[in-house]
């Protein structure tokens, strides 16, 4: 396995819903990374003695996985069950019952926001990285999005897809190049209208500068797809 | 870029001019590309191939250039020299090469060389001060270092000792003090240029029409209207209407001649590109 297979690899069967969001399971994601590279490895970053940044009084884990020798980090807020960053100072509030409930950042959420972090730095090496395109989707609302909302969507999904594409800098090698102009292609097709698209396009200067230099028919050919889908959008306006 | 030698100059001259001096380091944008027009480094991108320069239009910078060299060896306790400093803003890589920086109690003056004639120096040179406070920020933001001062170095290529114009420098060579930006002013300014940059180099590569130059970039030269008479040489007063221009022309029994405003960037060419500019040849085409 490569890192173009854990691309195309489908983790639906191993996730759950909480309050809105999807989660992969980090144990099975785990195992997928370590089938796909057995000398896979990751690494909580130290603060000092904590493993947590404090940034403005809550708190943020960093994970950096390693596979195919190729080192990608990723960092995530320590988060209460509504998704809101806990403080490290902690909370208090009175819940429904006039029981006074204090939220602060402990063990017990630094871990689970740590192993969630694991995960979301193996979608940087690939897998599963469609979940987190959606990650702020506001799932709960069963109304039909409305076309702002799902240009939203997209842009997200174009922000993600940017954070793997930015994973590459540097890597000049064949298939990291095939790599990245697939993915480029891709989600070419996603963009909505030509500001996404230049956007996009934009955001991988550097990849597109590193692949002109070193692949440059594999560029053109990543060039004239954009280009054509914009001919294609400008017609569809 | 070909260079031609029209004037059949020697060849080791010709070899020495010839020379490309100019470097960016390993960065995306120079400070001075940075400031230049976003059109200007497209087209020059996309024709350096096809660009032809004759060798004697390079005496000029490459003189300023031998002396940045010279200058460059000479070390004195206290004094930095020709530091090239890079930073990055949002995974692009802008760099400065900062003639000199003065060691003072206060802080850093930056000091930059600047071989000119001696009209540049009687006039308002926003450039300059642009160039400096961009200097300034690399300094602050990099080295973390504070700037007290900003300078620059004026010598002066065709000074005069007898003329008595206003303004007109008092040596071969003077300093001049460049105000200061504070570091919001610059890092705005540094980050607009960079995104116009990028937002034109997107354009380009997806063949759409390049942001167009603005007047100033293009140094325009507006039309005026100079009020003359026979028997004299220079105009009595220069107007921006043809109607002030004439009522002046009646009450002096003189005439009036329209000196035509043009871009004076594109018309000497100063850009390089200005034959595959689209921009300026569609106006000369509409004036034809």
């Amino acid at each position: 396995m490569n890192p173009h297979d854990l691309l195309k690899l489908n983790v639906n069967g191993h996730t759950e819903e909480k309050n809105g969001l999807t989660y992969l399971s980090w144990a099975w994601a785990w195992t997928e990374a370590l089938k796909a590279d057995p000398n896979a490895v990751f690494q909580v970053h130290l603060f000092g003695d904590k493993p947590y940044m404090e940034v403005n009084g809550t708190a943020m884990v960093w994970v950096t996985v390693t596979m195919f020798a190729t080192p990608r980090t990723c960092m995530l807020p320590v988060m209460d069950h509504k998704n809101n960053p806990i403080t490290i100072e902690g909370v208090t509030t009175v819940n429904k019952y006039g029981k006074e409930i204090i939220t602060k950042v402990d063990s017990f959420n630094v871990n689970t926001a740590i192993m969630r972090c694991m995960t979301k730095a193996l979608s940087l090496h690939g897998l599963g990285i469609y979940i987190y395109s959606g990650e702020d989707l506001p799932e709960q609302d069963t109304r039909k999005p409305t076309e702002v909302e799902k240009e939203e969507v997209k842009e997200m999904v174009t922000k993600t897809i940017q954070k793997v594409a930015s994973a590459t800098v540097g890597d000049t090698s064949d298939p990291s190049r095939e790599l990245f102009a697939e993915g480029m292609m891709k989600y070419c097709d996603i963009c909505l209208n030509e500001d996404a698209l230049k956007s996009y396009w934009k955001a991988n200067e550097n990849q597109l500068l590193e692949l002109k230099a070193s692949h440059n028919d594999l560029y053109k050919t990543v060039l004239n797809h954009f280009t054509t889908a914009k001919k294609a959008l400008l017609k569809k306006d | 870029m070909k260079i031609t030698n029209k004037q059949n100059l020697p060849a080791p001259l010709v070899a020495l001019l010839a020379r490309n001096y100019y470097s960016k380091g390993s960065s995306n944008y120079s400070v001075t590309e940075l400031m230049s027009p976003p059109k200007i480094r497209r087209l020059r991108e996309q024709y350096d191939e096809e660009m032809e320069v004759d060798v004697t239009k390079l005496i000029a910078s490459q003189l300023g250039t031998f002396m940045h060299g010279r200058l460059e060896e000479k070390e004195v306790e206290g004094y930095i020299n020709e530091e090239r400093i890079y930073a990055n803003i949002n995974d692009v890589v802008i760099s400065g090469q900062i003639d000199v920086q003065k060691q003072t109690p206060d802080g850093v003056v930056i000091i930059d060389y600047k071989f000119v004639k001696a009209w540049s120096v009687m006039q308002n040179k926003d450039e300059w001060v642009t160039q400096l406070n961009v200097y300034k920020w690399l300094v602050e933001t990099v080295k973390r270092t504070k700037v007290c001062g900003l300078q620059i170095c004026a010598i002066i290529k065709d000074y005069s000792q007898h003329s008595n114009q206003e303004g007109y420098p008092e040596a071969e060579a003077i300093m001049i003090d460049v105000p200061m930006w504070d570091a919001v002013k610059t890092e705005s300014y540094v980050r607009e240029r960079l995104e116009m940059h990028r937002d034109a180099k997107v354009s380009h590569d997806f063949g759409d029409e390049l942001q167009a130059c603005s007047d100033e970039e293009r140094w325009m030269k507006e039309t005026v209207f100079a009020v003359k008479k026979e028997g004299r040489k220079t105009a009595i007063k220069l107007f921006k209407t043809m109607e002030e221009a004439t009522e002046l022309a009646t009450k002096e029994k003189g005439y009036v001649e329209t000196r035509k405003g043009e871009y004076t960037r594109c018309a000497g060419d100063y850009c390089g590109v200005a034959k595959w500019c689209k921009q300026y040849q569609g106006e000369l085409n509409e004036s034809a």
